[in-house]
């Protein structure tokens, strides 16, 4: 489920800007790590540092944007928008990006597993008719679920969702309507990293451990789940995203543990053989 | 005809490499007017037409709007001033409703923001105004009908008209329109002239780049000629009919 909610965020920046994130991860570990201090370093109850991670996440995001993406949309032709070569600096400058962020953290942390104090874990076991989960899964899945929706409700029910929407269906004629650019892809990389990192932050609510790599593994998944999906959907990177998760569980059950790792590669590579446009995407 | 300009266009030259899209051209457009651009292929009028836009920086020159000047200004301002266009190639957003196409226009002038989203009391005002915008917009059109359709489902002739559509819910006070009436049939070109001329009677100033010769004499007041990046003539459509420098350039046998 959070494959999920990183995922959108990160799909929902590609089908903006077709220029992929890869910092997008590092929203993620932020989001943990928010949590991460606010319980060990500031001691503050847990109610308070939620909109302390929905702001770091939105800091974050507004920051990559502005140091990562923004400099390379200096000309506004259309030629120059959709240019390889600004989708190749992008998706540089943004790995950049991310390996800087993971490495500070790294640096102070010494990359150790830094674990949650047991009082802010949710790990009591809940009993779904037979069927026991922990709390903290129980909230991932609420929460994924809840964001998932307010996604969907604000892209299609309000004006900026209009706004984010004529961007990324024709940036140029967006433009010419009037629709300030900047604003409006500012407003994507805080929606979607403001995503990542609550889903960050549910997944060390619900198991406990934060490292500074935390990130990398999910942001690759996130990629794999985008692509699966059909590159543009959003729906379609979700549900790539559960199937990832899904077949990942399931394969643990028969594989050691090191190899449930390649599942979701090895979707990928199916899906590239036999479904090139992924489930919902487009024919080009 | 003693009305204030509205636009003014002083030595605009736009050169690409060496080559002179546009050279030194002036010209200026009355508030109220219906001006015509018309040249041969590669005149430059889209060039022209993308100065004024914003969405290129001329060479050299000037252009001033309403008395300020906007040379260069980036294209999402200079269209929050009241400068609307549509392009010859169609640039509305296809997998979009024909209702939320329009609204884009309405968005750009009235604006949007991420905290009237989430908390919609904060955009309440901001929103009745975008849907009375788009729905004015519609009717005008007669799209209303159709609005619920993805605007890549309408026939040609109505995604032109979408367009427009979109351009008017800026509410904008120049209207830009990039070859209206081509790949329309005789039927909607003439409707089309109607509507740019009823656009012009309700006091919008229009600028107009057509090819189709007997729409621009028959709906402008003025027709100013480019060719080569050049400006040739610039008169009323009969004196520019019988231009004997326009007709060796441009209308050579069809006049």
């Amino acid at each position: 489920m959070t494959y999920a909610v990183v995922a959108i965020g990160f799909t929902l920046i590609y089908r903006v800007l077709t220029a992929v994130n890869f910092a997008h991860g590092e929203v993620y570990t932020i989001g943990a790590f928010t949590i991460l201090i606010g319980a060990t370093t500031l001691n503050l109850p847990l109610w308070s540092i939620v909109p302390l991670v929905v702001l770091a996440g939105a800091l974050t995001g507004y920051g990559i944007e502005l140091a990562g993406f923004r400099l390379f949309r200096r000309f506004t032709d259309e030629a120059s928008l959709k240019s390889r070569a600004v989708r190749e600096a992008t998706l540089l400058s943004s790995l950049a990006l991310g390996i800087v962020i993971r490495e500070i953290l790294d640096l102070i942390y010494k990359g150790d597993w830094q674990s949650l104090p047991e009082t802010y874990q949710l790990s009591t076991s809940l009993d779904l008719g037979g069927i026991y989960i922990s709390s903290g899964e129980a909230v991932i899945a609420v929460v994924s679920i809840v964001m998932l929706i307010a996604l969907q409700l604000l892209l299609h029910r309000t004006s900026i969702g209009l706004a984010i929407r004529a961007v990324s269906s024709n940036m140029i004629g967006a433009q010419f309507s009037g629709i300030n650019i900047n604003r409006v892809v500012i407003a994507v990389f805080v929606i979607g990293s403001v995503l990542g990192a609550v889903a960050g932050m549910v997944v060390s609510l619900a198991y406990g451990a934060i490292q500074s790599y935390m990130g990398l593994t999910v942001v690759i998944k996130a990629f794999v789940a985008m692509v699966i999906g059909g590159l543009t959907s959003l729906p379609g990177a979700a549900i790539a995203a559960v199937m990832i998760g899904v077949a990942e569980s399931v394969a643990g059950i028969f594989l050691p543990s090191a190899w449930t790792e390649m599942v979701a590669y090895m979707l990928l590579i199916v899906f590239l053989i036999f479904l090139p446009n992924g489930l919902f995407g487009r024919r080009r | 005809m003693s009305a204030a300009p509205i636009l003014q266009v002083t030595r605009l030259a736009k050169h690409f490499q060496g080559l002179r899209a546009v050279d030194e051209v002036s010209f200026e457009v009355r508030a109220g007017e219906l001006v015509g651009l018309i040249g041969p292929n590669g005149a430059g009028k889209t060039t022209l037409f993308n100065c004024i836009a914003g969405a290129l920086a001329p060479t050299a020159g000037e252009i001033v709007y309403r008395g300020r000047t906007i040379t260069g200004a980036d294209p999402a301002k200079v269209a929050r001033m009241g400068i609307a266009r549509t392009y010859q190639n169609l640039r509305i957003f296809p997998d979009v409703t024909v209702y939320d196409n329009v609204s884009t226009g309405a968005i750009g002038r009235f604006g949007v923001s991420l905290a009237g989203a989430i908390f919609p009391w904060l955009g309440r005002r901001r929103d009745e105004a975008i849907a009375g915008a788009t729905l004015g917009a519609l009717e005008r059109f007669g799209l209303l009908d159709i609005a619920d359709e993805p605007a890549g489902n309408l026939p040609y002739g109505q995604k032109k008209l979408l367009e427009i559509a979109r351009a008017l819910a800026l509410d904008p006070k120049l209207l830009l329109l990039d070859e209206p009436a081509a790949g329309l049939n005789s039927n909607e070109t003439v409707a089309l002239a109607r509507l740019i001329r009823a656009l012009r009677d309700q006091g919008l100033t229009v600028l107009l780049v057509e090819h189709d010769m007997p729409m621009v004499m028959r709906v402008c007041d003025r027709i100013v000629v480019l060719e080569s990046g050049c400006k040739i003539a610039d008169a009323d459509p009969a004196s520019v009919r019988d231009d004997p420098a326009v007709r060796a350039a441009y209308l050579g046998d069809e006049g």
